[in-house]
Parts: structure tokens; sequence; C-alpha cells
């Protein structure tokens, strides 16, 4: 009943090459769906993608196939196994040769994993199609729901058959939600310390490893983690869209915010992985809309390809996890982010907000998770979303609940109350909207459109302050906001599989930019910029370094990613050595650093000493970021207590570079 | 080289910007890479030959090897060429004479995969 562990060996074939290495996994169970993972120190972690799979348990070996698999599952719990696909998770799921080599025969589907919903779009032939699932539901829950030993996720929505039941359920402690918020983050992140106010258990020592996160079942906790669930998720996902194409899939365009990390990328690949589904593109959320607006555009002016006249959106997308601000120009099918950018406050913590504000002892109420407290806690939770959808379209709205244990909240919540309790989060998007145009050189004067998208684009003061800083009267009307981002993403997977269409509705592009600046730690712990925000991918820049020490041969190259102007205030991607380094004097030395994102958005950091050149010169090196796993907040601090400055580089002049 | 080769056109374009990259004495000349006239042009004219020329480089759209690298040239072209000529300079006092360079591909679109 519930985890099965299967200690194993796999033997894994890499796409495309001959000869088949043994690695040990783990293949374990999880309500009727076999998952195979493998082991942490195994060598899986650092190739490609995985085909076959040979599992050998005590002195019996076979060939297990996807099939042999489906079939033992088909056994046990029905048909709706048959179709599933499994593979090998592996960090390095995606490399460009990969594509090159194999030609995918499926179209990419589209996938929108919100905060709280979902939703997955096709390319049917000549439009996207969104689907439903058995409710008739567009935008699906997004949360797993642990029982005994059987899971449901919220693409059906099987714990209950009327919402207000679900919703209850959801809150219970039993199911996990938000995991778009939690993955890839580290226990001393402000918005895991944020989550703990969730239904179910997230546990931080503050150290920096991953949260301990559990669902409730049968009054016990039990552990899982975010990838895990969203894994999960994505397999009922999967089975929706294979029921309604009848065949199986195996690409899917994502859209991410774009305050996702390079790490927190990874780990979202993982969980496609674990699926079995391979990420074909990440698309920032604004930019799949922009795609959509330029779809539009050259429809409405019947525009050729790369001529017809420039338009610029501002998009502001606002869920219910995270915020992003984007500026595209577009021009015949052809949409160019300008600039990106993000935050990580949404719906959420307008939520948590104004239920702090309605229950000033909410932090100490429901900090021992005992399941009276979670039952309120749902009840008052249930009531504020409630509110917070009713405030959109009327004045004041009561809130009164009787949160059982004596507790009740008798409050009349307006407009202005609402605004001041939230003036922090609105701040922050005021922030964002401002450096997005500040970033496109571009002032208010010159934005055609302004696109306003997601749950929270229907709240009153979320618009006027969009439209002020813009000046605008009105915002863009064609675009759906729940549906626009994963209309988006379903198009570029088509665009991205290489289909066209002949009434040319897909001659379309978008040319992306990158969301943060990316860069090494340099002149003690500051941070050299390599490839600034907002530069356009494909791109390939190089920085020239030099050693800060008589006579040092070794240079430790830390790559960040983030806005700070200090390296620690940024997510540390990965780290490497050049040794060999030519004894000299300090400063005399060139070390050339060169960061490279190719189309699928794969970073690789070259790095070698360029100057002086001869025989005794060590050959360069390539790492392909991120290398790290979990615990990253560790590795900092570890690098700094074990070499301080012993192997510090400092950036080259420009002046004297040639 | 037969050009009803699918991708054929796209494909030789990318090289041809690899090849009008190769560094020269001087540096790279990034009018070559574009395919533009060295005097004479607007930053109209290179943003109009830019944004063509994305539309057939761009590994979305070209499925050769040589797209990768020849996008991020065009890229640093870009950079390089709308830094000399911003938006509203007068540079062309007169017409330009010699045509922008023809891209293969007279209507881009993406080659069956």
């Amino acid at each position: 009943m519930g985890l099965v562990f299967v200690r194993c060996e796999a033997v894994v074939q890499r796409r495309g090459l001959p000869g088949r290495r043994a690695v040990s996994a783990d293949l374990f169970r999880r309500g009727g769906r076999f998952i195979l993972q493998p082991r942490l120190n195994s060598s899986v972690l650092g190739g490609d993608s995985w085909l076959s799979i040979v599992v050998k348990r005590g002195k019996t070996s076979r060939w297990c196939s996807d099939a042999d698999i489906a079939i033992r599952s088909t056994t046990s719990k029905g048909k709706r196994m048959a179709e599933q696909f499994y593979t090998v998770a592996s960090d390095s799921e995606t490399t460009g040769e990969d594509k090159s080599q194999l030609s995918f025969p499926d179209v990419a589907i589209g996938i929108d994993i919100g905060t709280s919903k979902c939703s997955v779009a096709i390319w049917n032939g000549h439009q996207v199609e969104l689907l439903k699932n058995t409710r008739n539901q567009k935008g699906m829950r997004s949360y797993v729901m642990f029982k005994d030993d059987t899971l449901s996720a919220g693409v059906t929505g099987g714990a209950a058959q009327e919402s207000a039941h679900e919703e209850r359920d959801i809150l219970s402690g039993s199911a996990i939600f938000n995991m778009k918020r939690l993955i890839g983050r580290m226990d001393t992140d402000e918005v895991v310390q944020a989550s703990k106010t969730l239904p179910f258990l997230v546990q931080t020592l503050g150290i920096g490893v991953r949260p301990f996160i559990a669902a409730l079942v049968n009054n016990m906790w039990r552990s899982t983690t975010p990838e895990e669930v969203l894994a999960i998720f994505l397999l009922e996902l999967k089975a929706l869209v294979e029921m309604h194409l009848k065949h199986p899939v195996r690409n899917a365009v994502l859209t991410i915010p774009v305050a996702f990390s390079r790490f927190q990328q990874t780990r979202i690949e993982r969980a496609f992985a674990m699926a079995g589904l391979h990420v074909l593109r990440l698309m920032p959320e604004p930019t799949a809309v922009a795609l959509l607006y330029a779809q539009q555009q050259q429809q409405l002016m019947h525009d050729n390809m790369g001529s017809g006249i420039e338009k610029i959106a501002l998009i502001f997308n606002m869920g219910a996890g995270y915020s992003d601000a984007a500026v595209a120009a577009t021009a015949g099918g052809v949409s160019q982010i300008r600039a990106l950018s993000g935050c990580t406050v949404g719906g959420e913590d307008i939520l948590q907000n104004i239920m702090r504000h309605v229950l000033p002892n909410f932090d100490s109420l429901y900090d021992g998770h005992t399941v009276d407290r979670i039952k309120s806690m749902g009840l008052l939770r249930i009531a504020t979303q409630d509110a917070i959808h009713k405030l959109a379209n009327q004045e004041s709205v009561d809130i009164n609940i009787d949160l059982g244990n004596g507790q009740k909240v008798s409050k009349v919540l307006d407009h202005s109350e609402f605004e001041q309790v939230n003036r922090a989060i609105f701040e922050k998007c005021e922030k964002i909207i401002i450096q997005c145009l500040v970033d496109a050189k571009l002032e208010p004067e010159d934005i055609n459109d302004v696109i306003l998208v997601g749950g929270c684009s229907k709240i009153p003061r979320i618009r006027s302050l969009v439209l002020g800083l813009c000046k605008k009267e009105v915002s863009y009307k064609n675009i759906d906001a729940l549906e626009a981002a994963v209309s988006g993403a379903a198009m570029e997977g088509a665009i991205a599989s290489g289909v066209t269409d002949p009434s040319g509705s897909l001659d379309l592009l978008t040319i992306q930019a990158t969301p943060m600046n990316l860069g090494i730690r340099a002149d003690g712990n500051n941070f050299a910029a390599i490839i600034p925000r907002n530069t356009t991918v494909p791109a390939r820049r190089d920085m020239l370094f030099t050693t800060t020490h008589d006579n040092q041969t070794e240079a430790l190259i830390a790559v960040y990613e983030g806005e700070g102007e200090q390296a620690e205030d940024n997510h540390l991607l990965g780290y490497f050595k050049i040794a060999g380094i030519p004894p000299a004097p300090k400063g005399s030395v060139e070390i050339s650093v060169c960061m490279d994102i190719d189309a699928s958005n794969v970073l690789r950091v070259f790095a070698g000493v360029v100057k002086p050149q001869g025989p005794a010169i060590p050959p360069f090196i390539e790492v392909r970021m991120p290398t790290l796993d979990d615990g990253h907040g560790w590795c900092g601090q570890a690098l700094a207590k074990m070499y301080g400055k012993t192997i510090d580089l400092a950036v080259l002049p420009k002046k004297l570079q040639p | 080289l037969c050009p009803s080769l699918p991708g054929v056109a796209n494909a030789l374009a990318a090289y041809e910007v690899h090849a009008a990259a190769a560094p020269a004495r001087r540096g790279r000349n990034w009018y070559a890479v574009l395919g533009l006239p060295t005097d004479a042009i607007t930053h109209d004219d290179i943003k109009k030959q830019y944004r063509r020329l994305c539309l057939v480089l761009h590994p979305d759209k070209n499925r050769s090897a040589a797209a990768d690298g020849a996008f991020k040239l065009l890229q640093q072209a870009w950079e390089a060429l709308s830094d000399r000529h911003p938006p509203g300079s007068t540079s062309a006092s007169k017409p330009s004479r010699t045509e922008p360079r023809p891209t293969h591909a007279p209507r881009p679109r993406a080659p069956p995969s």
C-alpha cells in the first residue's frame, strides 16, 4: 500500500547512440503509476535522454519495455494506464543535439500550469483548441489529493462531485497545491516562508535546503516533493490530452513566470520528464500572450511576414503566484520581446494579506497544523477568496464566518481598505511595469495596446494602475485573460514542431529575450553581468577577466543569475575552476568567459586562458548550467569559507581590451 | 545546390551570414552581415533588413545547423549598426545605389522537419 520502492538496476540507452549502460535506480509506485528515477549519485544525471529500461530484480533479469510496465499496472489499476509512457527522469533531459538528430512527428502541446489553475491546448490542424476535462472545465484546479493509496489530481477533480465540496477537500490538508510557488525554492526563501500558512505541511529549517512538504493522509503527514506532485498532476493532464488526440503525446511547450530562476526551470523539466513529457520550449507567460497578439494583428492587417507597421504592446500578467510584465514589438507576425520583468507577488499574497487583516491573530492561531485549525483555516480561506472575487464588482463586501472554537469573524471590507492592506503588492506591480518601460527605452505614449491577463487582472485597482502608468483609457479587448497564455504556448508548440499552415496563420515568430542578468562573481563579491537582461536569444557574449594575485594558478568561475549588484544577492547556478594558469604577475593573464544561450534556452559557459598563449595553456572548459542540485544555498557560503579570496577574478577594464 | 530541396534556401542564407562575418583585417564588416551597402543607409533600412533576416535565420524557422550561430551574428550586427545609425539620423544624402543582398528565401516559412 502507499509508496512502494523497488531498488533496481536499470539499463539505459542513450537516444541516437548504440551501447547500453547500467545505472541504479528506484522504481516506485504511486497510486498505480510507476515512476523510474535514477539514484542521486548514479551516472544518469550527466547524460541526455534515455529510451529503454531493463529492470533486474534479484537474480532474474528481463527486458521491461514501456508496454511491460503498462501491462502490469493495467492489471492493478484498470485500463486508464494503458498508454502511459515512462522515461528516466534526468536533469539534462533536453539538449540541442537531440533536437536536430530526431524529428518529432507529433506536434507539441501547450501547457499553462498556474499556481491555482491549469489549462492545456493543442493545435488541431487549423487553430488552437483548449481541452476540457470530464467536468467541462477549461481551467482545472492545480492540486493533487492524497488519499490512502489513491491519488487524484485536479485535472478530473475526482475528489468530489460538487465544487463547494471540492474546495473544502482541497483545504483539508490532504491536497498539495501551489506547487508552482514551492518548486525549486530553498527553505530560506520568503515565498516558502509565506507558504507555511497553507493547509498542508511546509516545514522549514532555514538553512538553504529544500523544504519538507507533506500531505495529511489518515491523520499522518506523508512527505512528498513539489516535483513529484507536479509529475502526478501532469500524468493526468497527459492522459486527458491523449484521450482526446487518440495518440501518445511526447512534447510540450510550457509557459513559466518571468521570475522563475534557471534552477526552478530544471526542476520543472524534471517533473515533466517524470511524467514522460519532453519540454520543447519554456516560454515566459507574457511572451506567449504576445505571440497571440501578433497573430491577431497579422490577421487584422493581412500583413506579409516581416513587413508592416510596428505595434508596441505592454502585457501585464498577474496570476495567483506571480506577476510579469513584458513589452513586445510586433510587425507582420513577428513579435520581438523588448523587455521582460517579473516578481513573485500574486493573488495568493493578496489573499493572505486579507486573511491577516480580518483575523489579526492569524499567524499564532494556525501555527500548530492540528486538524481543527486546518479546518477553520480552510473556512477562512474560502470566505476571504469569495469576498475578494465579489469586490471586483461591488463597492464593499461582508465577511461573516464562524471558524469554530468560539472564533468568529465579522467584517465589512471596502475598496479603500482592500487597497490599503495590499499597498505593498500594488507598488511591486508598478515597479516591474516601470522597469519594463525603462528597459525597453519607451515612453507611455509609444505603447499602442495594453494587454491585461491572468486571474488578478480583474481586480479594479490593478487595471487602473496598469492603464494609468501607460496613459491609456482602455485595455486591449480581443484577448481572453485566462486562456491567452496557453493558446500562445500551443501556437509556439506548433511553430517549433515545424508545422506550417496553408492559410498563413502560423507564419509567426517570437524572438525571445533573457529575463535576468547572467554573469559571474568578480572584483570581490561583485556581480559582473556577461549577458545582460533583455538580450535577444539565441545569444552569445564574452568578457575578459584577469587574476587578482601574483602567480595565481587557479580561478573560480561562480555563475550567477539575477538583478543584484552583489553576487550573493543573485541565484547561484553553478561553479567550476580553471586550473593550470601559467604563473604571472596579477592582472597580466587574460581569461575569457563566454556565455551561450541556444534556441531551446540552454545556457553553456565556456572559460579558459586566452593570454598568454601556447602549448602550456590548459584547454577551455565548457559547462552546461545550472550544475547545482538541491542545497544550493549552502554552496556559496561553503565556497567562500574554503577559498576566501585566493582564487578570485577581476574584470579586465574595457580600455585594455583589444 | 538544388533549390527545390526543402530548407536549402534558408540554410544557404545562414551560411552566407557566416561567410560575411569572417573577420577581416579591420574587424568584422557588420554591413556585409546584414547584406547592406556601407554608405547611405538609414535606421529604417537597417531595421527592415534586420527583421527580414530574423525570419530567415531564427532557429524556429531555419532547421540548418548554421542557423543558431548566424542568428547570433545578426544580433551583433544589429546592435553595432543601430548604434552607429540612431533613429532619425539622416545619413542618406543620396538614395542607395546598391540593392540589399537578396535573401534566398522569397517568403520565409518553416521548412518541413
